[in-house]
């Protein structure tokens, strides 16, 4: 076996796992769970799985601009439990989260709970054994668990956004342990949510800096309007983050009851899109009332969003576009909205090895 | 024993120049640089304002990045630089 390069670390320490696990923690490493060791052989083994140069740069993490090579994702992949198989996903979801538009150093870096989310779509969520249906936040399916939790370490170790240190989140969120899902392409009445945004691909991949999962419960209505006033009654909330972002987008991820009321009634996911632009709605004078220092709107709204009277209603979201719209999960009248922090998720071809 | 990689991995140098502060006094021109969060304005505006109060100078320039998550634009920085000696920004909520 050829020897790491140099810049890599080594270090030689007590296999007992609970000495390893203290080790770790003494060393700043890890979430607080147990980490599987990153030895020579099994960093090689992972990256096999992903076939490449392991001392190509994935993207610079931010806030330590840390260089995500191949090589060290494959060591945080390790550490995480991933299984070889799902490290091209890991790979990509990198890469992705590293694009600009993704804004990744604001999510690191803030006070508020930005996650890093990762969907797949298409044929490489069956092939990997990744969870669309019961349970699909979690936990329980080793696919999904380990990539999550595989990001939320290269961002962590990488990236350097350590708690109180490099990310100044004020509460954090379980979903920083781990945040992936697959989408229920089977159980959806849609084309697939990347063809939906122009990726003509069997496989797919998503990434963002939502929130953790907010969950809608109707199990009432009939029809989309009912379900759909539910889900934007949980959007329209004055203390969200959504509310105050301006030009942030929310994930909605439709359980597949509501989604087959929806559909049965012949609306397409754009008209979801539209209802939900036009009913996640706040009232201006509720607005104007928790603005500050009597100074006028929130600062980071665009000109137009505002009212002229107090019971003008205000749209959440400034585009029907940014409700991003796609089925997960399994039997049960529920559904989800993933809001982001402000930033952009990103939607790319995933490509496995033959 | 076991035989492990860090997981950190190495990182980017940054090159920083650190200007040297202009000489306070009356001709000092301050600049503020909104990051459009709730409370920088006002703490930012105060202290400025306080600053150039004090040294007796001219009110402070205030500009705004637009957006708190994002650089400000290259533009409005360039303007800043040209019309002020000294820029206090937000760097938090």
């Amino acid at each position: 076996m050829q020897e790491a390069p140099a810049q890599y670390e080594q270090l030689d320490l007590d296999d007992d796992p609970i000495a390893l696990q203290a080790a770790y923690a003494a060393r700043g490493w890890g979430d607080g769970l147990p980490m599987i060791p990153p030895t020579d052989a099994r960093v090689e083994a992972m990256l096999a799985a992903d076939p490449g140069d392991p001392e190509e740069v994935l993207g610079l993490v931010p806030p330590r601009l840390g260089r995500a090579t191949r090589r060290i994702v494959a060591v945080n992949a390790v550490l995480a439990g991933c299984p070889p198989q799902v490290f091209p996903v890991v790979t990509a979801a990198i890469r992705a989260l590293c694009r600009p538009e993704v804004n990744l150093k604001a999510a690191q870096t803030t006070t508020g709970p930005a996650s890093a989310m990762v969907i797949v779509h298409g044929e490489a969520a069956e092939r990997l054994g990744y969870n669309s249906g019961h349970g699909l936040f979690g936990p329980g399916n080793v696919a999904n668990a380990t990539t999550g939790r595989a990001v939320r370490l290269v961002l962590l170790h990488v990236g350097g956004a350590k708690a109180g240190l490099g990310s100044k989140k004020t509460l954090g969120q379980p979903s920083h342990y781990s945040y992936c899902f697959a989408e229920n392409i089977a159980a959806s009445p849609w084309e697939p949510f990347h063809r939906s945004r122009g990726i003509d691909a069997a496989s797919a991949l998503t990434v963002g800096t939502q929130e953790g999962p907010h969950n809608t419960q109707d199990h009432f209505s009939e029809d989309p309007v009912g379900v759909l006033t539910s889900i934007a009654s949980n959007i329209a909330v004055l203390g969200s983050n959504q509310a105050w972002s301006a030009t942030t987008e929310v994930y909605v991820v439709l359980g597949p009851e509501h989604a087959a009321t929806i559909a049965g009634a012949g609306w397409t996911r754009e008209d979801v899109q539209m209802f939900l632009y036009e009913r996640a709605r706040l009232r201006w004078g509720d607005i104007l009332a928790r603005s500050p220092n009597d100074s006028g709107p929130n600062p980071n709204f665009a000109p137009w969003r505002v009212g002229e009277h107090p019971d003008d209603s205000i749209p959440v979201l400034h585009h029907p576009d940014r409700y991003r719209i796609l089925v997960g999960g399994g039997a049960g009248k529920h559904s989800a909205i993933l809001p982001a922090g402000g930033w952009e998720s990103v939607t790319v071809p995933l490509q496995l090895p033959s | 024993m076991v035989r492990i990689y860090a997981p950190e991995g190495t990182a980017e140098a940054q090159a920083l120049t650190v200007h040297p502060l202009p000489p306070a006094g009356p001709a000092l021109r301050i600049g503020i640089l909104h990051n459009n969060k709730a409370n920088a304005g006002v703490l930012l505006t105060t202290l400025a304002e306080q600053m150039a109060a004090r040294l007796g100078g001219a009110a402070p320039v205030l500009t705004s990045k637009g957006r708190a998550s994002l650089p400000a634009p290259v533009g409005e920085v360039a303007r800043l630089a040209a019309e002020v000696d000294l820029v206090l920004v937000g760097t938090a909520d």
